[in-house]
């Protein structure tokens, strides 16, 4: 390096001061140029990338709206909605959410699509939970597991999965905890479902994660054994916040974005989001399905009461 | 004059270095002597209003110095200067060192350079003016730094333990400088152990320890000293 | 944007956010070290007790924590900078802090300081012998920084809480990273992974050879 002298310092610091005051500048005209929305979402929901898909077609007529997801667990995405940092929340707890609505947080509830979980496990099935309903499938995994035949793991991070997870076992009047062969990862699905498949254990799972990792041959010890059944519905739900400090630009915008994920090509791209990639859709539309999904959503707040 | 009132010294509030410590230095050169650790260099540096007193005054010509504003106290700090036991050059020659003074009181280069080789000249260390740090002798290390102390024009200047680094003949270079200072009008104050030099300089010698004047001597008493320890010391070696 | 393109923004944001952290952190943290420094009270020896164990302090908590001010309801929510890459910056910058102040303590009090006393003795005022100090010891500071940086663009916590891993504007390398891992998508944490490695490695090559070098 050059010998230094005082002069040089000081264009040095000139320099770095003047940089940081560019850089601050440049994002700070770029980040007022557009109207802005915030949703907080589920990241197993983001991590789908469904969102971002549904976003970069509602851009195409948009150009001017700029949506910004923040993905964080169940939970925290509610709570943002509280401290009124956020516009939107898109989730899938219904008994979380039920509580914030209740509290005048959110409003506007509208379901935009769903999924099942699923049930799965080893190949061999020690537990022979195939094509059972879910709560026989759970009792059946339980009395395996007692038996040493089979062990179970959890995500154990209180998420939407984890929390499904819960009910199943207090619908089967189970109580899993503390038994040698109930494993809590405390993490996400993909370690949870990673952790399952070098253990050859049985884990529920959401299906966009599952297939994702089958798919890159991440699980070849795992299969889907349980996928249907009303209590393993995962229902997905927009909301508008109204603690937010929203403009009418913003407003309008967010009319918008909830009118475009209920229309016919919003919920055609919902449909048909992952087909390509995974054989199958990671999601069904709510389109035509409404009163019924409202119904079982109801069903899962007062199941959780 | 630099007059110190019954200043008290401590390092993190701990047990106190200078206790009580009276002075009036007003001789053309005076000098501080006294065993290691006796406090000379947290003396110095209270006399050099670098170490603020716990309790007590320092006053340069009259002025209390802490009870200035920072402005005032600039410009009352400029006149006096201290150079270290083992002084630090800054990077670049000695030419830069010299002038580093006089840049910062707002003086042109051009001009900082010929006073600073006008110096150099003075005190025949003119061979060194490009030499950078690391190609210094010890005792040129020494002199560059004096030199550095006396361009910047301060009034008092104190010197600790000046000779430590120095061999014989950079030592009668030194003393040469001092007169030189002392012809010019200006105060020198000097801290060190080297009685032989506290002798030759013929002047006042406070003798500290423990962070207290001792006594207030003159060359003259530190010559009985020293001659009767040469009569032991030989004899000793004459009967071994 | 393609996926190259992608990851090519998520690095020069990274770095530019850290980057920026780095100096912003630095403008308060090398001031405050030198007056710890020169400091002789005995509350110095405690505030860097303190300092020091700060530096390894969870990020998250610090994300949490600037959280709950940044936020529309918090303290400072009116400044609108929450889940911007400007909540990043100076969450990293505070992050930091205790690290910088502790490393240039550490130049600071050791033999350095004299530098500072010389100026002074010779006249300078505060300001000019704070940039001889600096100037003095330039390398020294840069190695400093650059192990900020390497903390800063590594952590996790902070980018996240505060900036939301927002795609195309808060998205940086531990964010995505994070993201990846939880989309099952290893092959790409990885490669983001290993570009990261790159960057922090370079840099602490960068910090072996100004270290080892010895200054005139």
């Amino acid at each position: 390096m050059m010998p230094m002298n005082e002069r040089k310092v000081k264009y040095a610091l000139a320099l770095s001061i003047i940089l940081l005051m560019g850089i601050a500048s440049t994002y700070y005209f770029l980040y007022n140029q557009s109207v802005k929305i915030r949703i907080s979402t589920t990241t197993s929901l983001y991590a789908t990338g469904l969102l971002d898909y549904l976003y970069d077609e509602f851009k195409e007529n948009h150009s001017n709206v700029v949506v910004q997801f923040i993905a964080v667990g169940s939970g925290a995405a509610l709570k943002l909605a509280e401290q009124g940092d956020v516009d939107m929340v898109f989730v899938h707890a219904p008994n979380l959410e039920a509580d914030y609505i209740k509290r005048g947080i959110i409003t506007n509830h509208t379901i935009f699509a769903y999924n099942y979980f699923i049930i799965v496990g080893p190949k061999s099935d020690p537990a022979h939970i195939a094509n059972l309903t879910p709560i026989e499938a759970m009792k059946s995994i339980y009395n395996s597991c007692e038996n040493g035949q089979a062990l179970f793991i959890s995500r154990g991070d209180q998420s939407g999965t984890h929390q499904r997870e819960l009910l199943l076992w207090n619908l089967s009047g189970l109580n899993p905890f503390n038994k040698s062969w109930y494993i809590e990862t405390g993490s996400g699905m993909s370690e949870t479902l990673l952790v399952a498949n070098e253990k050859n254990a049985y884990t529920i799972s959401d299906i966009g994660t599952f297939l994702k990792l089958k798919g890159d041959g991440r699980l070849p010890n795992l299969v889907k054994l349980v996928d249907k059944g009303k209590i393993l519905i995962n229902i997905y739900s927009a909301y508008i916040v109204e603690t937010a400090k929203t403009n009418s630009d913003t407003q309008k915008v967010i009319k918008s974005l909830m009118k475009f994920i209920l229309s016919d090509t919003g919920q055609e791209l919902i449909g048909s989001f992952g087909v390509d990639k995974y054989g199958q859709p990671l999601f069904y539309p709510a389109k035509g399905h409404e009163d019924e999904l409202r119904e079982i959503w109801q069903w899962f707040v007062d199941l959780a009461k | 004059m630099i007059e110190l009132r019954d200043v008290w010294f401590s390092y993190n509030s701990g047990k106190p270095i200078i206790h009580g410590v009276n002075l009036r230095l007003s001789n053309e050169i005076t000098i501080i002597i006294g065993p290691n650790g006796a406090g000379k260099t947290t003396l110095l540096k209270i006399i050099a209003c670098l170490y603020k007193p716990d309790k007590g005054d320092v006053l340069i010509d009259g002025v209390n110095f802490w009870k200035l504003k920072s402005k005032e106290k600039l410009i009352m700090r400029r006149k006096i200067v201290y150079v270290h036991e083992n002084p630090v050059l800054f990077k670049g020659t000695v030419m830069d060192n010299v002038t580093y003074p006089l840049i910062i009181r707002g003086h042109s280069l051009e001009k900082a350079r010929e006073k600073a080789l006008k110096l150099l000249k003075s005190l025949k260390l003119e061979y060194l003016t490009d030499r950078k740090r690391n190609e210094l002798s010890a005792g040129e290390f020494q002199l560059v730094a004096i030199a550095r102390a006396i361009i910047s024009g301060a009034k008092y200047i104190v010197l600790d333990e000046p000779t430590s680094n120095l061999d014989l003949e950079h030592r009668i270079v030194l003393e040469s400088i001092i007169r030189e200072i002392v012809k010019s009008g200006k105060q020198v104050i000097i801290a060190t152990h080297d009685r032989l030099f506290a002798l030759k300089l013929n002047t006042e010698i406070i003798e500290i320890n423990n962070g207290e004047i001792r006594s207030i001597l003159h060359s003259k008493d530190l010559y009985q000293e020293i001659e009767e320890f040469i009569k032991k010391a030989g004899k000793k070696s004459l009967n071994s | 944007m393609s996926f190259i393109g992608e990851i090519i923004e998520i690095t020069i944001r990274s770095v530019t956010i850290s980057l920026s952290a780095t100096i912003l952190s630095s403008l308060w943290s090398i001031p405050l070290s030198l007056i710890i420094a020169r400091s002789r009270s005995r509350m110095t020896k405690a505030l860097m007790g303190v300092l020091n164990s700060l530096i390894g302090f969870p990020t998250v908590l610090v994300g949490l924590f600037l959280y709950i001010i940044f936020s529309s309801s918090g303290p400072l929510g009116g400044l609108g900078i929450l889940y911007t890459p400007f909540a990043i910056m100076i969450g990293e910058a505070l992050l930091i802090t205790p690290l910088l102040i502790s490393l240039s303590y550490e130049i600071f009090s050791k033999a350095y300081y004299e530098y500072w006393e010389t100026s002074i003795t010779l006249g300078a005022t505060p300001a000019q012998a704070f940039m001889k100090l600096i100037t003095e010891r330039f390398e020294d500071i840069i190695v400093v920084l650059l192990i900020g940086f390497s903390r800063a663009i590594g952590e996790l916590g902070v980018a996240l809480m505060v900036g939301g891993n927002i795609r195309g504007f808060t998205r940086v390398f531990t964010t995505t990273i994070a993201l990846e891992v939880s989309k099952g998508n290893f092959d790409i944490a990885l490669f983001l992974g290993f570009i990261l490695l790159i960057i922090v490695s370079t840099t602490s090559a960068i910090i072996r050879i100004m270290g080892g070098r010895k200054s005139d």
